[in-house]
């Protein structure tokens, strides 16, 4: 209930300002992140991405975009337990900020007003 | 009956721990096992071998473009200013090689072929490892991207020589790039291209230089970070485990 409320604040928020615009990876990386909430690590992300776009990306791609989110303040993480799975190794958790929200609903915006009335676009998808 | 645990290609692992941060290593690496094993149940363990490599490569591609992206400012001052040390020290050793001649009667006891090829070697394959480590000391967590671009400006510098060669012998002004070279002790820059400078002879040089200077000078920089990365690693894991 509070999560939902959240992000429609969120988008509020975000609509409103006229923010950073995202590339179409760093686009998906985000949404992936919102959509895995507290799951969202390296693996999982890569997973949701190949899953939901077909796309097959490498780990080092999600972890560069991740870093540079995380200077921007669009993402925090945090560190898991470390896993016998993993060979001793922690996971790495990433979660949107309201500043990353924000950025998404800018780009959204953008794309949906660049795309407004264009019957072409549509007739041809 | 003992069963085996499958493992990733170490090589493939140990150049990840290589490229990536050293707080981004262990996470990358935790990643790609958690993958390498699950793909090893699901379809065995030559395809998750080849799965891991091919990450690998992709993932150490990622990394070197990611640190560059993030702070291109810096990594033109360290590609710069990691040439300029190299340069610097090749000087030194050649005007150390100059005095040793004028103020030594060094010939009396060694040949100067000997002499000569002991400077050489010490320019070549001695000193690209210090500067590997140097620089790679001064860009902490990004030791390999830094050596790398080093070597790319050291390559800029050496085509441009050459192509300078090139317009030179059709007939356009000579510019004087200097050539940081120990070639350079024999044919100082003033005296022009040391060559014929035809399209041939120039192309045949080329080729003698990145095969017998700039291959091993990239290799031995990128050995010294290496060398430099793993000390460090080792001596960060040596203080977690004491803690």
């Amino acid at each position: 209930m509070w999560g939902d409320f959240r992000y429609i604040l969120f988008y509020i928020v975000g609509v409103m300002s006229t923010g950073d615009y995202l590339g179409a990876f760093e686009h998906l990386v985000l949404l992936s992140l919102l959509r895995l909430n507290d799951r969202a690590y390296g693996v999982t992300v890569r997973q949701e991405i190949a899953a939901r776009t077909g796309r097959d990306v490498s780990v080092g791609a999600i972890y560069t975009t991740l870093e540079r989110f995380e200077v921007k303040g669009y993402v925090r993480s945090r560190m898991g337990e470390p896993t016998a799975e993993r060979g001793g190794r922690a996971k790495r958790f990433f979660r949107v900020t309201a500043k990353g929200v924000r950025a998404v609903n800018s780009t959204h915006e953008a794309l949906r007003s660049m795309s407004l009335g264009l019957e072409l676009v549509r007739s041809l998808s | 009956m003992t069963r085996h645990r499958a493992t990733p290609p170490h090589i493939a692992a140990w150049l990840v721990n290589l490229v990536a941060a050293p707080e981004q290593a262990e996470t990358i690496l935790g990643d790609l096992l958690e993958e390498f094993s699950s793909i090893v149940s699901r379809s065995g363990t030559a395809p998750a071998r080849r799965w891991y490599w091919r990450q690998s490569v992709r993932t150490i591609a990622h990394l070197i473009r990611g640190q560059v992206r993030n702070a291109p400012a810096e990594t033109v001052a360290f590609a710069v200013g990691g040439f300029l040390l190299y340069v610097v020290v090749e000087r030194a050793l050649q005007m150390s090689a100059q005095a040793i001649i004028a103020h030594s009667n060094v010939y009396y006891y060694i040949s100067a072929l000997v002499f000569w090829r002991a400077i050489d070697d010490v320019g070549r394959y001695v000193l690209p490892v210090m500067v590997g480590w140097t620089i790679a000391r001064a860009a902490r967590g990004r030791e390999m991207m830094v050596a790398l671009s080093v070597g790319i400006t050291e390559t800029a510098w050496i085509l441009a020589i050459y192509a300078n060669w090139l317009l030179a012998s059709s007939g356009r002004r000579w510019i004087n790039i200097p050539d940081f070279s120990m070639m350079s002790i024999f044919c100082p820059p003033e005296s022009g291209p040391p060559h014929d400078a035809s399209v041939m002879n120039t192309v045949r040089l080329l080729r003698f230089t990145l095969t017998h200077w700039w291959i091993p000078t990239i290799v031995l920089l990128l050995a010294g970070a290496a060398i430099r990365r793993a000390t460090s690693s080792g001596r960060s894991l040596r203080r977690e485990t004491a803690q």
